[in-house]
């Protein structure tokens, strides 16, 4: 395979070449959606904190967790609770307090 | 009980009675707080919650009415009706049956005169056995709560995520969407207030979490929405006339709402932190780090002497306007978002 | 619509290869010529939109300029343009604790030498207070390094003052104290001490063998340099009396080598002979600083720091020829600089000072660093009550990279950050500004560096995983044993 491009060097470089892009990058901080809400890839700031904006995530992403739900920021981590399971916040109804009972959710 | 002590009492009661009128009550600060299946009613001078009322939904916006009487919780599908004398919950509008939907996003509001519901909704209709869903373009819905109606609904610009309704302003709705817009509620008609994602030429284009729409005590009370250009933060106020102005904040700091002091003196702020910021020159007078974590509501007492910090997770910091100093942490019972002041 | 632009970049040209230094990200690659081609056409263009990148691209088909754009956008080669650096205050830092990692004792105010430049004589300390650092002080120290060390695996002591074998009393006693509680807390506990050199015993020489002290010793080349302004109080000369104390350390030190710092006051051209006297001695490294003094008469001169420019970027060269040949050639400053380019941390702080670094004064108060070691407007509270909270977040606040207008839109900003407290304290007058005098310097220095790490990464990658290695630092690659 012809080699094109940058090659990484040094280890910097080298973590931004595993990253994985997935268009986000491309999107401005302009989106309608806020800064300060995690990503879905990423858990929070606290452990992978960027360089440039968005700068703030939540703190702990934990305090994220429930008011971003649903259809909002964490769609691949809680169900839809709009359609599907619309009681999923008795699973856990404080992240911080109650997150050893979240479960996994199967639709038969 | 001994009957004359008895008639005693009576008497005593019956002059307490006729006295009572005479002395004025006193408005007391209340914080309607709702969360995951539960609203907590916080008594704002012992910084306790006295009730706790259940329910079994996930609620995502809140409003009370500006007469203080009611304060509304919408879930997706239905809007709870909260009676503040009684502090129950008076009715559950319902929004979804079988074959139309209504689904309420973020932003709701109430009218001036306290008789109407706005909100920000998606509609949904399904004709039976056709299994197709026929998906309306997104609408701003003006539900009579006495007749239990809808009365009306306008197609409005995606992504409204909140409905501001001014008190000296009937006629007219602000919504918060991918743009602000200026919606007259008798003919439909949508003026373009401020670019957001679509910006006029030559301004930036903005990063705005409109979710929280508390007035902020006092008269001349404002909403407060903090703006994000690339490099730099607006705050987003609007007025009870429902006038819109941006003013730039000296410095950049990261809230998720704000509010102001009855005087107008001051901006309060919070995300990670929360500020106390002097509103005419934009300066930070004073910071502190929130040790409970994220907290995304601000809440001022009506003497604007306390606010009340959060919800995030389960837990409403207290601070003391003056001195921003914590003065104290008030448990809920589950994780939220919203917390409103309802004086009565 | 979204726009783009070309990232903040410095381009390097070596040994007909083309290398790029993404300012922000303290990122290095290389480039291959087409690459270099459309970098180089849309860097004045400023913000442009995304289908005029993709036109410039040179590709067989639309897959292919798509994976290309994609791949300069992963690696922030080309980032959004508003995009902009925020001016903010990061109040993330001091709303977290950070670690304490390096405690540096200052075990007695006392020297038994007078050096002409040394910082510590510059009206500093006033006559006929020598503090001496008691064991239990000294003890109390290492408590709280463990206390305050956090989740960090790895902790450091280093033994300083004055002349800190002057105080060697107490250390043997601190060390087995440390190991013992290092033990308990399951973590390791590395030692330092910087010397003069002429305490050297034969017992304090095994005793460093034996527990693995690593030795700086402050020598400045061969004798007539040396005795320059390295003399006894009494003006005898040192440099013949070390001398023999000297090389039975070096002998003796093989666990971990022992290092040299040179301070240089004059005459930069006689740097290579003093580094390969040193070296030739039995010095595994010998580091070079340029003296920090407000005195003018000591201060190198422009021209003696060019001069000194052109001398580092030899001995920088002959490091690299020592490297392609897997030898090892000890000339510390360009080894620290390639490590911090290889490493591509984007620091905030110019070091550790007041964040994970501390100084201990000999009655445990907490200092900044070794080199504010007694002045209270740098004390940071004390070991028995903990740290003055709101003072340490003041500075940690103020002393950030965002503070230093005039290194806001510096390329070396995230290789120099603003530069030594201590150094800008005396030059500038106030430690929080960055060192303006040696800006230039520190630029021409770090193109120097970045040269030389280009040339290096090409020819051998393995040898500066190896040199970042050796100072401490992890490596996710397998470095072949040779």
């Amino acid at each position: 395979m012809k080699k094109k491009g940058l090659k990484a060097l040094n280890k910097r470089a080298k973590k931004l070449e595993e990253r994985d892009v997935f268009g986000m990058e491309e999107v401005d901080v302009l989106t309608g959606q806020p800064i300060g809400c995690t990503t879905i890839f990423d858990t929070g700031w606290e452990t992978n904190p960027r360089p440039t904006t968005p700068m703030g995530n939540c703190v702990s992403s934990a305090r994220d967790f429930t008011t971003c739900s649903g259809p909002c920021w964490w769609p691949a981590q809680t169900p839809d609770n709009i359609t599907n399971w619309p009681d999923f916040q008795n699973q856990c109804l404080a992240v911080e307090r109650d997150w050893r009972n979240l479960n996994f959710v199967i639709k038969r | 009980m001994n009957r004359n002590l008895v008639k005693v009492l009576f008497y005593i009661v019956m002059f307490c009675c006729l006295v009572g009128p005479a002395l004025p009550v006193m408005a007391k600060d209340y914080l309607y707080v709702p969360s995951s299946n539960n609203l907590h009613i916080v008594d704002c001078e012992t910084d306790t919650v006295v009730k706790t009322i259940p329910f079994n939904d996930y609620i995502i916006g809140a409003i009370p009415s500006p007469d203080g009487k009611r304060f509304y919780m919408n879930s997706w599908h239905s809007i709870y009706e909260v009676d503040t004398q009684t502090n129950q919950i008076v009715d559950n509008h319902e929004f979804w049956s079988d074959l139309n939907r209504v689904t309420i996003m973020l932003g709701i509001a109430v009218s001036p005169d306290s008789n109407f519901l706005y909100m920000s909704a998606s509609i949904t209709k399904k004709k039976l056995n056709i299994p197709r869903l026929n998906v309306l373009p997104p609408q701003l819905v003006v539900y009579d709560v006495r007749k239990k109606q809808v009365v009306k609904n306008f197609e409005i610009p995606p992504n409204c995520t909140t409905v501001v309704s001014p008190p000296d302003d009937p006629d007219s709705v602000i919504l918060l969407a991918q743009d602000v817009f200026k919606l007259n509620l008798k003919n439909g008609k949508l003026t373009k207030i401020v670019g957001v994602l679509n910006p006029e030429a030559g301004k930036p284009g903005l990063n705005v979490l409109a979710v929280w729409n508390n007035w902020s005590p006092g008269k001349n009370g404002m909403i407060s929405i903090p703006s994000y250009s690339a490099e730099e933060l607006f705050y987003m106020l609007i007025d009870k006339k429902g006038n819109l102005r941006m003013q730039k904040a000296e410095e950049m700091i990261f809230a998720y709402s704000s509010t102001i002091s009855p005087d107008s003196k001051y901006l309060y702020a919070a995300m990670d932190e929360v500020y106390k910021i002097e509103l005419k020159s934009g300066k930070t007078l004073a910071m502190d780090p929130l040790e409970r974590g994220t907290c995304y509501n601000v809440t001022l007492t009506s003497d604007g002497k306390k606010l009340y910090v959060g919800p995030g997770g389960p837990d409403l910091s207290v601070y003391d306007t003056a001195t921003m100093k914590r003065l104290g942490i008030i448990p809920l019972k589950s994780d939220g978002m919203i917390a409103s002041l309802i004086t009565k | 619509m979204n726009k783009f632009k070309v990232a903040e970049n410095k381009t390097i040209r070596a040994d007909g290869r083309d290398y790029i230094f993404l300012v922000a990200d303290k990122a290095i690659f290389e480039m291959d010529t087409p690459t270099k081609t459309v970098l180089d056409e849309l860097t004045p263009k400023g913000a442009i939109s995304r289908q005029e990148i993709m036109d410039s691209l040179a590709c067989e088909s639309d897959e292919e300029r798509e994976a290309l754009f994609r791949g300069l956008l992963k690696r922030r080669a080309i980032v959004p343009a508003n995009n902009g650096m925020f001016v903010s205050k990061k109040t993330k830092p001091h709303s977290q604790s950070i670690p304490l990692k390096t405690l540096i004792l200052h075990l007695t105010d006392a020297c038994n030498l007078n050096c002409r430049y040394c910082y510590h004589t510059e009206g500093d300390l006033k006559q006929g207070e020598k503090k001496v650092m008691g064991l239990e002080v000294a003890c109390r120290a290492v408590d709280f390094l463990f206390n305050h060390a956090g989740p960090l695996e790895e902790v450091v002591l280093v033994f300083f003052g004055g002349e800190p074998l002057l105080n060697f009393k107490v250390i043997p006693a601190v060390v087995d104290y440390a190991c013992q509680k290092a033990t308990e807390k399951g973590k390791k506990i590395n030692f330092a001490i910087t010397t003069n050199g002429t305490l050297l015993s034969e017992e304090i020489i095994e005793f460093f063998q034996d527990k693995n002290i690593g030795v700086t010793v402050s020598m400045d080349g061969f004798d007539d340099v040396h005795d320059r302004y390295r003399r006894f109080a009494d003006g005898t000369p040192t440099y013949e009396m070390m001398l023999p104390k000297i090389k039975r350390l070096l002998v003796r030190s093989n666990k971990k080598p022992a290092v040299a710092r040179v301070t240089l006051v004059e005459d930069p051209g006689r740097v290579p002979q003093i580094l390969d006297h040193l070296l030739g001695l039995g010095f595994v490294e010998v580091g070079f600083a340029p003296v920090t003094t407000g005195h003018p008469d000591y201060q190198l001169s422009n021209h003696d720091m060019d001069l000194l420019l052109g001398e580092f970027q030899n001995l920088s060269q002959k490091f690299l020829s020592a490297a392609r040949e897997r030898r090892f050639y000890g000339f510390s400053n360009i080894i620290d600089m390639l490590v911090s380019l290889h490493q591509g941390e984007v620091m905030n702080y110019p070091c550790g000072a007041g964040l994970g670094l501390f100084s201990i004064g000999p009655e445990g108060q907490l200092y900044l660093c070794q080199r504010f070691t007694g002045q209270d407007e740098f004390c940071m509270g004390d070991i028995f009550k903990g740290f003055n909270q709101e003072k340490l977040e003041t500075f940690r606040n103020l002393a950030e990279i965002s503070n230093k207008a005039d290194c806001r839109h510096c390329w070396v900003r995230t290789i120099c950050t603003g530069g030594c407290y201590h150094e800008a304290c005396v030059r500038e007058g106030n430690h929080l500004k960055p060192n303006l005098h040696y800006c230039e310097w520190i630029k021409q220095w770090s193109e120097i560096g970045l040269d030389t790490y280009c040339r290096l990464a090409a020819a051998d990658p393995e040898y500066l995983e190896m040199l970042c290695m050796s100072r401490g630092h992890r490596s996710h690659v397998t470095v072949k044993e040779t």
